[in-house]
């Protein structure tokens, strides 16, 4: 079995009586881009400056390579750090900002150079050289600090919410440029964010943190398809989520009774007959049309919203319960759209129905 | 609308005359000393009746000046360095510990510039006597740090205070000790507004007058001298030591608002 490159073991940090990071534990291997993704205040960035040096654990280890760094000082650990508003160093050029690291360690001036050059070009800034930092763009800031990262050649490389402050485009752009990056080295990701559609485009795992704690894990895919509890059914993704009660448990289906009607679900193991659960049903496995279409659930309503959204269009339909019901279809230019008010059928199947027993 | 903008112009006509009423009541005094420096004749009144730098020779020619100048400079670079390194250290402590303790030093520090210079030279005096501290530029020196350390640490906790912490943290992250962030991170950051204070400091302990008169001793700094002259006789000569005394201030101050700006621009 290949070792992790960083494991997190049992760390706990308070700040008073408050923990901040609550018994958490994480193994990373080599290569893999994590992203850590939860609500503000949910412990995900005081969890990164516990493995930076920035702040230390109240109990547990982080080990990186097997050596422990609790106690160790930020500035004799192997990992680099990205910051949310760049800290670039004011003083100094693109060129000395990257450099700054490497001079540190006394390395000869020729290896600086053409390691600065090589970061500079692999983060598309050949030419920024003597640039100062004042009359960088944002994007174009949070590359260099990537580079001034990079040239360390980290065992990982932190990033806070690098995107934070930039704008929609240029933070897309650079999510296209982070995968590259990352592909292109190898080198391991650990990534924080709150977005969790900026989490789920970057990473190849998700950890999706709450309160301090770690909620689940695994690839994008797997949360999102396989949420173990409502907090992130409705973190990861848009949703449907209606309080429901398991009136049968069978080996192809889970029924359960939401309001007056009964639903076929997935079935699910762990479900008791009569337990209180809540019913996932994403906004685009609803097919909406004006017949009953042809699925094992099937539920009559009354449209009483339409957004155009471009690539999609999203229906809210009251079909009686307590919540109207989104439903997400793919964008097509047709006069013939049910309008506000058109009474429809929505049809789902029971495998894309999830009961969740928390 | 003629009418309405005619009657408008004449409003600011009115302010202008004002503000240019108020800089001439402030100007006069400094253009007539000027002007007089340049006078053939040890008169001082109008009308001007030839111009010569007969006065700056006899300032420049002079023994007790040229010591004068020498003990000034001496004091107010002593005291200015001094106070950029105390006043930084002050500095760099206040901004960033956060104690109960820490909040009563700002106060404390600010006590010297509270208190009539008259009452800190009169202090001081007895001070040092009670010490038996021989009075000497030391002396003047140590008061004039008591005197000028506050605007110091005021200009330079301006600063400090919207310093970003993160970049230090960028900088131990790259691998320096917290030493090496000191000296390749926060100062060359800071050393914009550092300097500028010190040149502030240096023009306060330039012209210094009544904390110099009490703990100087024997010796003599520029505006002590130009007070002795003034006590025997009105001697032209005055007007041209404090033309250059003018001269070197305005000087001080055309750096410090060039350094002021370059702070600006780093930001």
């Amino acid at each position: 079995m290949i070792s992790p490159i960083i494991s997190i073991q049992q760390v706990t940090r308070r700040f008073g009586q408050t923990p901040a990071v609550n018994d958490f534990s994480l193994d990373i291997m080599q290569g893999e881009l994590v992203a850590l993704l939860g609500p503000s205040g949910c412990g995900k960035t005081t969890l990164l400056r516990i493995i930076a040096g920035f702040d230390e654990p109240t109990s547990g280890s982080v080990r990186i390579e097997g050596h422990e760094m609790v106690g160790i000082p930020p500035h004799r650990r192997p990992v680099n750090m990205v910051f949310q508003k760049y800290a670039l160093f004011p003083h100094l050029d693109v060129y000395e900002n990257v450099a700054f690291g490497l001079g540190l360690s006394k390395r000869p001036a020729q290896e600086i150079h053409k390691r600065v050059s090589q970061t500079l070009d692999l983060v598309r800034l050949a030419g920024f050289e003597k640039r100062r930092t004042a009359q960088l763009s944002g994007g174009e800031a949070q590359r260099v600090a990537l580079a001034r990262a990079l040239v360390m050649e980290p065992k990982a490389l932190l990033l806070d919410e690098p995107l934070g402050a930039l704008d929609l485009k240029v933070r897309q752009q650079l999510e296209t440029e982070l995968r590259r990056i990352h592909s292109e080295l190898g080198t391991t990701f650990i990534y924080v964010t709150h977005d969790q559609s900026e989490a789920m485009t970057v990473s190849n795992r998700l950890v999706i943190m709450d309160h301090g704690r770690l909620i689940q894990e695994g690839t994008p895919q797997e949360v999102y398809y396989n949420p173990n509890c409502i907090f992130c059914a409705s973190f990861v993704g848009e949703s449907n989520l209606l309080p429901a009660r398991v009136v049968g448990v069978g080996q192809e289906a889970t029924l359960v009774r939401v309001g007056e009607r009964t639903v076929r679900a997935r079935p699910n193991p762990q479900a008791r007959e009569g337990q209180a659960v809540s019913l996932l049903i994403r906004p685009e496995v609803l097919s909406l049309d004006r017949q009953a279409p042809n699925h094992d659930n099937i539920l009559q309503g009354e449209i009483i919203d339409v957004t155009f959204l471009g690539s999609s269009i999203v229906f809210r339909v009251d079909t009686g319960w307590d919540k109207p019901l989104q439903v997400q279809q793919a964008g097509k230019d047709d006069p013939d759209l049910p309008k506000r008010g058109e009474k429809v059928a929505l049809g789902w199947s029971s495998y894309d129905t999830l009961v969740l027993l928390e | 609308m003629g009418a309405l903008r005619r009657l408008r112009k004449a409003k600011y006509l009115w302010y202008d005359l004002f503000a240019a009423g108020v800089f001439l009541f402030l100007f006069a005094p400094v253009i007539i000393i000027v002007l007089f420096s340049f006078h053939e004749s040890p008169r001082l009144s109008f009308p001007i009746s030839g111009l010569s730098l007969r006065w700056y020779g006899e300032v420049l020619g002079s023994a007790v000046f040229r010591s004068a100048v020498k003990n000034t400079l001496i004091v107010a670079t002593a005291t200015s360095s001094t106070a950029v390194v105390l006043g930084t250290l002050a500095s760099l402590g206040m901004t960033r510990n956060r104690s109960r303790l820490a909040r009563w030093v700002l106060p404390l520090l600010m006590v010297p510039i509270s208190l009539p210079a008259l009452f800190l030279g009169i202090a001081l005096l007895s001070y040092f006597s009670m010490l038996r501290f021989q009075l000497s530029l030391l002396t003047v020196t140590i008061g004039h740090l008591i005197y000028t350390l506050p605007y110091f640490v005021l200009v330079a906790n301006a600063r400090l205070e919207r310093f970003d912490m993160v970049v230090e943290e960028a900088a131990r992250d790259l691998g320096a000790t917290p030493w090496q962030v000191l000296w390749r991170v926060t100062l060359p950051i800071i050393a914009p507004s550092i300097i500028g204070a010190g040149i502030v400091v240096f023009a306060l302990s330039f012209d210094e007058f009544l904390i110099t008169f009490f703990v100087i001793g024997s010796q003599s700094t520029l505006p002590m001298l130009i007070w002795s002259m003034m006590r025997r006789t009105i001697d032209p000569s005055i007007n041209a030591i404090s033309s250059v005394l003018l001269l070197m201030s305005l000087l001080l101050v055309i750096i410090t608002s060039r350094l002021v700006r370059v702070t600006e621009i780093s930001l």
